[in-house]
């Protein structure tokens, strides 16, 4: 069981603009562990996407990694891997599905094609069986008239069909790694359910190991066995999701499982608990602890100096009142 | 006006769209976005409208101020509930000369029937918050621009008192007075939101229609928006209808809860009654589904299976048939009416809650 799949060290991923310089995250190092779900929750500009692409080597200029960080897949740097070695890892070995589907697919291919396509690649499958697989797949989903539905456009499938269809599709070459990239954020309360059943049951039956990037905390309570907590491209916290949600240790993640209202509270009886200032925009430079303006319990070392990442009880947190 | 009137009440609303057939003609098939939606409003008071989307929430919101002109219904707003009832009055006697005078009192009292002039006068007191606070606000205009213009264009307000009521609003929604002279750009996602809100009571409206205006904002945010619409209301006496597909957000910023599935109001209650009795398998489907914090529900050991209806060709029966977990064979064949059940004004459409043994 504990066996690393996916090793991310000091990875660093910067933007050169013209005027500024932004840094996305800084010397991020986690790891996956094979067949588990990881959660990386994160606040808009937080650098969740960003490590999701950075991991599949798909940042493009003005982006750039910086040269001493790694992403070991299976003990090999993907960062160091050649175009051609990359392509047949990408779709192959690690996939990935996004939050908009109907903006994933082709709108002029038909869903069957697009599905089977990664197999006619790295399987070297012909057309006509990559169309039978596709098929399966599509089955594997729960789409009820797999064998109709083939044939579709994307255009005539609902958000949450179209969300599955590209599920089928980043399991076409039942991957080890799915990098699923808030997947379920334009759907629907109701179709997030079904996905997120459908990501965990997959997961059960291959064995794989799923990144889940997030910015709702309350989602992944109990899909999720780890979390990492980002804010502003540094780890705040890290850990078992129990431990996290038991007897979280930064002020962010307190704060953050505070904020969000929960059912059963009413305008007349309580107020509801604010986290004061604003999100900061990732080019924005803060001194000393990254939440320290938002912080409660700031006091003036947090000011100054940042706190290194360090490990507490089983977790890691990046705070200077957990040292 | 009395203090006990309702300040809104809206009485089968249906709005249908046509469906494109292509070229110039239209197919005779039509969306039905709203069937049959009738429910009242109190002053001070906020509404919550919980539904998937396609439910026909924002639909709702748009045939209110008349943005999508209404198929059939009434709409009386702001408008004592002694002419409601004579109205209805008039409508109904059939003595020579009634038609004519309950002609005249619908086109004075009901919102959809109101001429251009009258509902431009009205509709001042109705006004509108985006889900995306992006695109409501216009990047070319200043934020004083922005929150002041529909004072100008009213003509409610003098080119002098222009800074001061800014300054004004500003400060009542928590950003300095200083900034009204920024571009929206200037601003991150939670300020434009309150920006937004600034705009929408500035004409000191009665009704201030709130399209899920936390949902395209960060977590950390989205509480301090909250807060801010419940201390304007408290100090404003402003009505919301507030609109919303997080049940635990709707629960906790409403008095009066209604759910909605294709275009149909499927339960109606207060707020507390609603979350801790609910009713329609609808409701407790939505309730099932919502991820919480602490609550031990693994949304992701969900079977819930079934689509949604398309609005084209609405089933004869109850739409939730399909996906219901108590469905009968009647639910195929009747359309379940809005009943009274459970405590208060708790009423729900479901022939399985209704039916006379329970």
């Amino acid at each position: 069981m504990e066996e690393k799949i996916l090793e991310v060290k000091n990875l660093t991923t910067t933007f050169q603009l013209i005027k500024n310089r932004i840094t996305a995250v800084e010397n991020l190092s986690f790891h996956l562990e094979r067949n588990e779900i990881l959660a990386v929750v994160g606040e808009s500009g937080s650098g969740k996407s960003v490590t999701n692409y950075s991991i599949m080597n798909l940042i493009e200029p003005p982006g750039k990694i910086s040269e001493d960080s790694q992403v070991l897949f299976n003990g090999k740097n993907i960062l160091e891997m050649d175009e051609k070695e990359t392509s047949s890892i990408r779709g192959n070995r690690i996939s990935m599905i996004f939050q908009e589907p109907s903006a994933s697919f082709n709108q002029l291919f038909r869903i069957g094609s697009q599905i089977g396509e990664s197999l006619r690649i790295h399987n070297k499958a012909d057309k006509k069986n990559a169309l039978a697989e596709a098929e399966k797949l599509l089955k594997d989903v729960h789409i009820t008239n797999a064998s109709d539905r083939v044939m579709d456009y994307p255009f005539q499938m609902s958000g949450g069909m179209l969300q599955r269809a590209m599920i089928a599709q980043a399991l076409a070459c039942s991957p080890d790694i799915l990098l699923a990239d808030e997947p379920t954020t334009a759907l629907d309360v109701t179709t997030q359910a079904q996905i997120l059943s459908l990501i965990y049951e997959k997961k059960e039956e291959t064995g794989m190991s799923v990144i889940f990037v997030t910015h709702d905390l309350a989602l992944v309570e109990h899909f999720a066995d780890r979390i990492i907590i980002l804010y502003n491209g540094r780890i705040m916290e890290s850990g078992r999701t129990e431990d996290i949600f038991r007897a979280p240790s930064h002020p962010y993640t307190k704060d953050l499982l505070k904020a969000v209202p929960v059912p059963g509270i009413f305008k007349d009886s309580e107020k509801l608990f604010t986290i004061k200032g604003k999100v900061p925009s990732s080019d924005e430079k803060i001194p000393g602890c990254r939440y320290s303006p938002r912080c409660s319990s700031c006091f003036e070392r947090c000011l100054t100096e940042e706190p290194e990442l360090i490990e507490k009880e089983n977790k890691q947190v990046r705070c200077h009142l957990a040292e | 006006m009395q203090n006990n009137d309702k300040l809104l009440t809206a009485r089968n609303i249906v709005k249908t769209f046509p469906l494109k057939a292509g070229g110039f003609t239209e197919s005779s098939h039509r969306i039905h976005a709203l069937n049959s939606v009738s429910f009242s409003l109190d002053r001070n008071s906020t509404l919550g409208v919980v539904g998937e989307s396609g439910c026909g929430k924002t639909t709702l919101a748009k045939t209110l101020l008349r943005i999508h002109e209404p198929d059939s219904g009434s709409l009386f707003f702001d408008v004592p509930q002694s002419e409601i009832d004579m109205l209805d009055y008039l409508e109904q006697e059939t003595e020579p000369g009634a038609d004519i005078e309950g002609r005249e009192l619908r086109r004075k009292t009901d919102f959809f029937s109101y001429n251009s002039k009258l509902l431009k006068k009205e509709r001042i007191k109705m006004q509108y918050i985006f889900q995306d606070p992006y695109m409501a606000l216009n990047p070319k205009m200043t934020v004083k621009k922005i929150i002041t213009e529909p004072l100008i264009q009213n003509r409610m307000i003098s080119g002098r008192d222009i800074d001061e009521r800014a300054g004004n609003l500003l400060e009542i929604v928590g950003i300095s007075p200083s900034s009204a002279d920024k571009f929206p750009h200037e601003f991150s996602g939670g300020q434009r939101q309150r920006i937004s809100i600034a705009r929408s009571i500035s004409t000191n409206p009665e009704l201030v229609i709130c399209d899920e205006p936390v949902s395209s904002l960060d977590v950390s945010i989205q509480s301090q928006i909250l807060n801010l619409l419940i201390d304007i209301q408290k100090e404003f006496g402003i009505s919301y209808l507030f609109i919303a597909h997080n049940l635990a957000v709707v629960f906790y910023m409403s008095d009066y809860v209604a759910v909605m599935y294709t275009g149909r109001i499927v339960e109606y209650g207060q707020s507390r009654e609603l979350y801790s009795n609910p009713r329609h398998p609808y409701t407790k489907l939505l309730m099932n589904v919502i991820p919480e914090i602490g609550s031990g529900k693994k949304i992701f050991r969900m079977n819930e299976s079934g689509e949604v209806p398309g609005l084209i060709n609405l089933p004869e029966g109850c739409s939730f048939y399909p996906r219901c977990s108590v469905r009968m064979d009647i639910c195929r064949e009747m359309l379940p009416e809005l009943e009274a059940c459970g405590n208060g004004e708790h009423r729900c459409a479901c022939h399985y809650v209704n039916r006379p043994d329970n």
